[in-house]
């Protein structure tokens, strides 16, 4: 399940120590944060102050919290990973970053905050029940969030988990501290089968979120979000001259990508002369100037032979790089090919043609259609920007702004940031094709091999630390915001409205922090045995937010003719046609991770669609609203002397 | 069906919200903003990024780029953030964004409009003018 018997370079090992302490700093100032935030929470009105810290964002603190909740592990582990794979095409597979902000922030900012004070709400089902005066609606907004928040939850802390072990994996105390959880594991009949390195992980960094948010509520959030915020860009910006000069210019970089030729597919038959019972995933051999490593551990039989797949390195760049020890690989000296019986080429381009990496569809070993088809080109851009849109973490933050200044400053400075973090990300991770050969076998962990790879060659290890956190805060600053918004939904959405109207504050104040703690629990519990296919869970998560929420909340603030029954039924054929497309495709037998897609369009785009139509159709079939509903939300009393806008 | 209300149904003291109709039209500049990136971006990538045959000597670049990343990505990224600047500090209105109702008048019910907050209590389908 893990792929963590892996023979590479030693991550962090020169600064197995500084790690550490990075990762201790780093955990002391999130701590003090929040002591500060939960000082705030005695002297004002607790839910508000609890889940949207009383309105009062400035514009430091809503950007980079916009910007970090935005950015999830994903933006520091997989999408630098799919650059390495695929190449430059990455730059057009996030090319709607280039209005994320403008559109996530812009089209909604204004009118959610304005509705959200006007109606006393915190939550977004909150804004939901009133705008359409449906307790009904509201439970079923509420189930939806807290359904796909739990699923990416479960995901993040994974990814949290496999980070910190990544950062902390070659220190000394680590390493016998996992040996301790190790023995008490095996003496767990029900965990025994946990690797012992991820648990403690999970289990430390798990506690750590769980108590800074449920201490310090959401100004401890917001507060994080922004160290966490400006840990990421500090990443990016020292890695991006290093890995252009390692690689010998960007021109250099780029050109020898365009003779590159991805690695083939093999299988091989090899022999260890080693005791050691498993040959791990990684390993680099050599056979007749062939040069292969593994892609998976192999337990040899008694004659000492395994059957494993792997790649075989054909570029002769990297074959030149490898023999003439530019770049550093150590070769087994006790593991020996015995037999190549399989070495075939990626499925695109399937004839070793050069250039796939600088071109688009992309390169890709298992499609033939390559990493992009223009289709899907179609799809991604209006998923980043049109899907963010409809994600109810970000409308809870443009819910807590203070005035509308302060939005427009904040805009303009997350389009500044995320130019600086995603841009750059393609342009460094292109580089480490040249710095990194081989890496397709363990490519989610690109970003600290990097790292190690960057800092160890100008002789500063120690920054290691620094620049591996960066993936840790993008994660970090996505599961806050999630956690504390699952105890909103429960607490404020279902408890408080539809259960006990008038509970006492120091009730609303004791379930919100037990609500946090107990989903934070649960949420480990879950992420000890995640699915094998969570990473798709999490894909469908997100586009799925965005297929129930964009249409239902864009009417409420936008169309007064939208009914109530017009905003369920948006709302309904949003969830279920987004989920019918997965179904369908894991019915054919394609699996989860390939959804139907009608006409080629991505699931996401069919589901707001049809749930934007659905609504629009619905609410003119259906009576009109109330004229007291549309005064309130449309609507404002004369000033004399004033000009209509 | 029936008709939509519209301003001449509401009272007569009563005008159209200014941060209502002011984000109604910043959001359609914003759309046209979008439409046009997507235009830009796949006109020129679709036509100048999905080549067949590369010679690795001859790979146009820009700035160290491949050329049709700096000209279909790069470049409409760069004037998209000119634009939000200027729409940022040069177009989008301020306004009022009004008092914030406390928790406890939107869960007593005294916000204007607000629900009846017991499971059963729902209004849909509520009378119009």
């Amino acid at each position: 399940m893990f792929d963590l018997l892996v023979r590479s370079e030693p991550i962090l090992a020169a600064g197995g120590s500084s790690a550490l302490i990075t990762f201790c700093l780093y955990t002391l100032v999130v701590f003090g944060l929040a002591a500060l935030s939960s000082r705030l929470l005695t002297s004002k009105n607790f839910l508000n102050e609890y889940f949207l810290g009383s309105r009062s964002l400035g514009v430091w603190a809503l950007a980079l919290t916009f910007a970090a909740t935005s950015a999830s592990g994903g933006s520091f582990t997989g999408f630098p990973s799919l650059i390495y794979t695929h190449g430059w095409v990455l730059a057009l597979w996030i090319s709607s970053y280039m209005v994320f902000p403008i559109c996530t922030m812009g089209l909604l900012g204004k009118r959610i905050n304005q509705v959200a004070r006007k109606t006393g709400a915190i939550t977004v089902p909150d804004i939901l029940r009133d705008r359409f005066q449906s307790a009904t609606f509201s439970i079923l907004a509420t189930a939806l969030l807290v359904f796909f928040t739990c699923i990416n939850l479960v995901g993040q802390f994974k990814a949290g988990s496999m980070i910190l072990q990544t950062l902390l994996e070659e220190n000394t105390f680590y390493q016998s501290a996992r040996g301790g959880v190790g023995q008490f594991l095996l003496s767990m009949p029900m965990l025994n089968s946990i690797e012992p390195g991820y648990f403690l992980c999970l289990l430390t960094f798990g506690v750590a979120v769980i108590i800074y948010t449920t201490w310090g509520g959401f100004h401890a959030v917001v507060w994080t979000d922004v160290m966490q915020g400006i840990v990421m860009v500090m990443g990016v910006i020292i890695m991006l001259p290093l890995a252009i000069s390692q690689a010998g210019g960007l021109r250099n970089a780029t050109t020898e990508l365009a003779s590159m030729v991805p690695p083939h597919q093999a299988i091989l038959v090899i022999r260890t002369d080693s005791s050691e019972p498993i040959v791990p995933k990684g390993t680099w051999l050599t056979s007749d100037e062939r040069i292969f490593r593994t892609g998976e551990a192999a337990t040899p039989d008694e004659s000492g032979q395994a059957t494993v797949s792997g790649i075989e390195i054909v570029h002769k760049g990297d074959l030149e790089r490898i023999r003439s020890k530019r770049v550093s690989v150590d070769f087994a000296a006790d593991v020996s090919v015995v037999e190549v019986t399989e070495s075939v080429p990626a499925a695109f381009p399937g004839d070793d043609r050069p250039g796939s990496f600088v071109t688009a569809p992309g390169a890709h070993k298992s499609d033939m259609n390559g990493m992009l088809p223009m289709s899907l080109a179609f799809s991604m851009f209006f998923y980043w920007a049109i899907s963010g849109t409809g994600q109810p973490s970000s409308m809870v933050r443009l819910m807590a702004f203070k005035n509308t200044r302060t939005l427009r400053i904040s805009i303009a400075t997350v389009a500044m940031y995320f130019s600086f973090i995603y841009f750059p990300l393609v342009v460094i991770f292109c580089c480490s094709r040249l710095l990194l050969p081989g890496m397709e076998v363990e490519s989610d962990r690109i970003m600290p091999q990097m790292a190690v790879t960057l800092t160890t060659n100008i002789g500063a290890g120690w920054l290691a630390g620094l620049l591996v956190a960066a993936p840790f805060a993008a994660v970090m600053s996505t599961v806050d915001s999630f956690l504390l918004m699952i105890s909103s939904a429960v607490v404020r959405d279902f408890y408080q409205r539809n259960i006990n109207p008038k509970a006492p504050q120091k009730t609303l104040q004791k379930m919100s922090y037990i609500c946090t703690i107990v989903v934070g629990a649960g949420v480990i519990v879950a992420a000890l045995n995640p699915p094998e296919f969570l990473q798709y869970l999490i894909v469908y998560v997100g586009s799925g937010l965005a297929a129930c929420f964009l249409a239902p909340m864009t009417y409420a603030l936008y169309w007064k003719r939208t009914t109530t029954p017009g905003a369920i039924a948006a709302m309904a054929v949003g969830f279920l046609s987004h989920l019918s497309l997965y179904v369908g495709g894991a019915l054919q037998g394609s699996g989860f991770d390939k959804p139907l897609r009608p006409f080629e369009f991505d699931p996401v785009v069919v589901g707001i669609v049809l749930s934007f139509l659905s609504g629009f159709v619905v609410s003119i079939m259906t009576a009109p609203p109330s004229k007291e509903i549309v005064e309130k939300y449309f609507f404002r009393k004369r000033v004399a002397g004033e000009k209509n806008t | 069906m029936n008709d939509s209300p519209s301003a001449t149904d509401v009272d007569d003291d009563l005008e159209p919200d200014p941060m209502f109709v002011n984000s109604l039209r910043e959001g359609g500049w914003i759309l046209l903003l979008w439409v046009a990136c997507f235009a830009w971006t796949m006109f020129s990538c679709l036509t100048n990024g999905y080549i067949k045959e590369v010679d690795p000597e001859t790979f146009p670049t820009v700035l160290g780029m491949p050329a049709w990343v700096a000209w279909g990505i790069a470049l409409p990224w760069l004037i998209a953030n000119a634009v939000t600047v200027y729409f940022c500090f040069g177009y989008m209105q301020d306004g009022d964004l009004g008092p914030d109702i406390s928790e406890d008048e939107a869960s007593s019910g005294q916000s204007a409009g607000s629900l009846n907050l017991s499971i059963g209590a729902q209004t849909e389908g509520a009378s119009h003018v």
